[in-house]
């Protein structure tokens, strides 16, 4: 089977490529081995955590991390085109490259983000908004939704919370499964009666508050579902972050994989990229799990396929290795140098990963192959949780690789 | 290296990193409270299973063996398998006689096929749905599957099986118990495809049934027996150089996949000879080997649906990108989704309401779209959307068959038959 592009890869980078790749008129094919790390996704995306103006000095001193490879003068550019992507599928996202905003965390906290789908509470980075007072509204039997912590956080930058805890006889069955009662179950049976119930229950027991706070358990049922609530409590609902599988999640891949799909790409699901034939520095085909001896060829090949979770990279006692291309990897010999003894600091290992030239081509015994690409997770030299950069680098490198592809025609 | 290998297990639970992606793709888990869910049912509940066989839960029966937990794994894991294979060991069924009927397909299916009248008659009686409702738990809402008065095989060897010789290349054709007791049609079409492009078709000696339906059933003695007797008549064909293909896209995942997995047999010697129809033509076409001509007058829109098994395979790229190339078809996806019979699951009284509550939403969009066709590769989900909708339902080979040209098919490849 022959393509213009194969993207190895389907989570966030693999997709946003393969959006913009197919939106110019490309033949494109994405291969994706389960689901990605975006069933992880909070509704934010970060770009760097101390927001983009502190880039550019950041790069002339790293320039073997990812950003330093992308002209920062790209960023706001790409932060239009990005917006413009998820606002084709339906999905808001708001901010912008200018300044950083703050989202909440599952547990409370406030971290700096960049881009937020509408509908989330979030506040400036002086930790302002424009209301005073939370009504915290917590779900009895769900467990991973914690009013108390996101209500003591909010309280502490001077909110008056309210905690409340509705208990909902309309959920059946799903009551009968407590560890089965999760973000993505909850939003799909919260529709119709259970919504009305939900709403009901919040305007009988909370106080004066200007807003009411929820988990982020809506949108897989009903689409409407906080504007509904919204009209019984007569209040704003703004949602927070629940702990993971999360419904934002589940929703921007499904919405992005359905986009790439009605622009004409091909999607072979549950498959995974097992190696590659190269031939004088370049790629000429691959080869999946799946598809045994058969070939895929194509001109480009983009290897998005994540960090340690995703597979792109492997751990074994002797080493890391990147398993599909077998290209250089950015990663200590000695085992002690991958980890530091305390969990909360910067982790070695999380700037492991694939080494490229300045235009993401990975290399291949010191050599770049000049028709592979590498973005998003896989990349070495950054730290996503200590920088706060994990989906901007997916994000920007995407379209960076796009952009050189569609340049080199 | 070495290390790692050692910490791996058969069924490689312990590969789960808890991230619960799977619990979002289960369909069974949003239809139904009493199913624990794929992670708590697989590789959660088997870290207890090992200690103690009594941590076993009959939750574990709702489980549909539709693998959408495995395609949705990062990592890997076969969820399906572990928690097949528990079900096998520790459960139970209250309908033995049920279960065995449903799932000795070949044996029933033989049975019928010789009275095929009066036993479509019969089952379609509504008294006779509520006897079999009442005593054999299978659900009054279904039909049973009718049956054809003349078997596949029986029309082969009476109207085809010497004119295969004719042709100088030769494939083996597995066309497992839908093709052969109810829709011997399916056969026939694919004879016609292949005979146009060159190819002589070979039946197994004494095939038997793959098996899907005992391994869903608990029944694995009986699907080891059958198994092993497919996996020698199946060698034979490769010995021969042909490869083997199948028309059911269960048919094919059970011999290819869990004849190792599940029944633990060694298939890797014959297994990538092994080949949904579909693939094996679309490589032919894709290596220049042979070419496709259709009717210029062939008109038809249809929806696809990829089966469960057809996902896990990888193999909905062959059927959709086979059936792209019929000019006059046009050809729309459905969602991937089950559609809620998984086999013989939907017929089981007990689980009917479930079946029905996963496949609404696919049959809904059928009916939004107004397609008077859906194509799927897989038999029991043509019968619960046909059941269930108001479309009908036909396999990408029957849709090929009708739209060939056969004539300019046989020019196109310059068929030249060996005299006998």
């Amino acid at each position: 089977m022959r393509f213009d592009s194969i993207i190895i890869g389907g989570g966030l980078s693999g997709l946003i490529s393969g959006i913009a790749l197919a939106r110019g008129g490309s033949k494109v094919a994405l291969i994706s081995a389960g689901g990605s790390a975006l069933h992880f996704f909070s509704g934010s995306l970060e770009l760097w955590h101390e927001g983009a103006m502190a880039m550019v000095p950041f790069c002339e001193k790293h320039p073997s991390h990812p950003y330093a490879k992308i002209d920062t003068a790209r960023v706001e550019r790409y932060t239009t085109i990005v917006k413009d992507i998820f606002a084709r599928v339906g999905i808001t996202l708001q901010g912008s490259s200018e300044q950083n905003h703050l989202r909440l965390t599952p547990l409370g906290a406030l971290k700096p983000a960049w881009l937020t789908m509408e509908g989330y509470a979030t506040f400036s980075l002086g930790g302002e908004c424009d209301y005073h007072s939370v009504a915290v509204v917590g779900i009895e039997g769900y467990l991973d939704f914690y009013p108390e912590f996101i209500a003591e956080s909010l309280s502490n930058r001077g909110l008056e919370c309210g905690v409340y805890n509705v208990r909902l006889t309309t959920l059946g069955g799903l009551r009968e499964s407590s560890t089965e009662m999760r973000a993505v179950q909850l939003s799909r049976a919260l529709s119709g009666k259970t919504i009305e119930e939900l709403a009901r229950q919040i305007a009988e027991k909370i106080e004066d508050e200007e807003v009411v706070l929820l988990p982020a358990i809506f949108g897989l049922g009903d689409k409407d579902a906080t504007k509904r609530i919204e009209a019984v409590v007569g209040r704003r609902v703004l949602v927070a972050p629940t702990v993971s599988a999360s419904v934002a999640g589940v929703r921007v891949q499904k919405a992005l994989m359905d986009e790439f799909q009605r622009l004409g790409g091909t999607v072979l699901n549950n498959d995974s990229a097992t190696g590659c034939r190269i031939e004088e520095g370049k790629v000429v085909a691959i080869r999946t799990a799946n598809l045994e001896d058969e070939e895929l060829v194509a001109e480009n090949y983009i290897l998005a396929t994540g960090s340690f979770f995703g597979r792109g990279l492997v751990a074994t006692a002797e080493g890391v290795y990147e398993p599909v291309v077998g290209v250089d990897v950015v990663a200590p010999a000695s085992r002690e140098e991958w980890y530091s003894k305390d969990l909360l600091d910067a982790q070695p290992f999380e700037r492991f990963g694939v080494a490229t030239d300045n235009k993401f081509h990975p290399l291949l015994d010191g050599k770049p192959i000049e028709n592979l690409y590498a973005i998003g997770a896989l990349l070495a030299g950054a730290d996503a949780v200590k920088e706060g950069c994990g989906g901007g680098i997916a994000v920007m490198s995407a379209l960076r690789v796009v952009e050189e592809i569609e340049k080199r025609g | 290296m070495k290390i790692e290998h050692k910490n791996i297990s058969e069924n490689n639970f312990e590969q789960c990193t808890k991230c619960t992606i799977c619990t979002v793709y289960c369909p069974m888990l949003e239809a139904n409270p009493l199913y624990p869910g794929p992670k708590q049912a697989g590789p959660d509940g088997e870290r207890y299973r090992l200690k103690n066989a009594a941590y076993y839960d009959m939750g574990l029966k709702y489980c549909l063996n539709c693998k959408r937990c495995e395609v949705a794994c990062p990592s890997g894991v076969r969820i399906g398998d572990i928690i097949t294979l528990a079900r096998a060991k520790s459960g139970k069924s209250s309908h033995k006689l049920r279960d065995a009927i449903l799932a000795n397909t070949d044996f029933v299916g033989g049975v019928a096929t010789t009275m095929a009248p009066v036993v479509n008659a019969t089952l379609g009686l509504k008294p006779v749905k509520r006897v079999m409702d009442a005593v054999l738990a299978v659900d009054h809402h279904r039909t049973m599957p009718k049956y054809s008065s003349e078997k596949f095989t029986t029309w082969f060897r009476k109207n085809a099986a010497e004119s295969q010789k004719q042709y100088a290349k030769q494939v083996t054709y597995f066309h497992g118990c839908y093709a052969n007791y109810n829709y011997p049609q399916l056969g026939k079409d694919l004879v016609k495809i292949l005979n146009a492009v060159g190819y002589g078709v070979n039946l197994m000696e004494g095939e038997r049934c793959c098996g899907v339906a005992k391994i869903s059933s608990g029944l694995m003695e009986q699907a080891s027996r059958d198994a092993k007797r497919n996996l020698s008549e199946i060698r034979k064909a490769v010995a021969k150089g042909e490869e083997v293909v199948a028309t059911s896209s269960s048919c094919t995942f059970t011999l290819r996949d869990e004849y190792e997995h599940i029944l633990g047999l060694d298939n890797h010697d014959v297994r990538s000879s092994i080949s949904l129809a579909t693939r094996f033509l679309y490589r032919l076409v894709e290596r220049g080997e042979v070419r496709l001509a259709f009717r210029k007058d062939f008109r038809m829109r249809a929806a696809y649906h990829s089966a469960c098994h057809m996902e896990r395979g990888g193999w909905t790229i062959y059927s959709t990108s086979l059936l792209r190339m019929i000019e006059g078809l046009d050809l729309v996806m459905l969602p991937s989704q089950c559609c809620g019979i998984a086999g013989t699951f939907g017929f089981k009284k007990e689980n009917y309401r479930y079946s029905q509550a996963i496949g609404k939403s696919l049959f809904e969009k059928i009916e939004e779209l107004g397609v008077e066709i859906v194509s799927t590769d897989c038999e029991t989900c043509k019968w619960q959307i046909e059941m269930s909708t108001s479309a009908k339902v036909l396999n990408p080979i029957s849709i090929i068959a009708e739209a060939l040209d056969v004539e300019e098919t046989r020019k196109l490849n310059n068929i030249q038959l060996i005299n006998q």
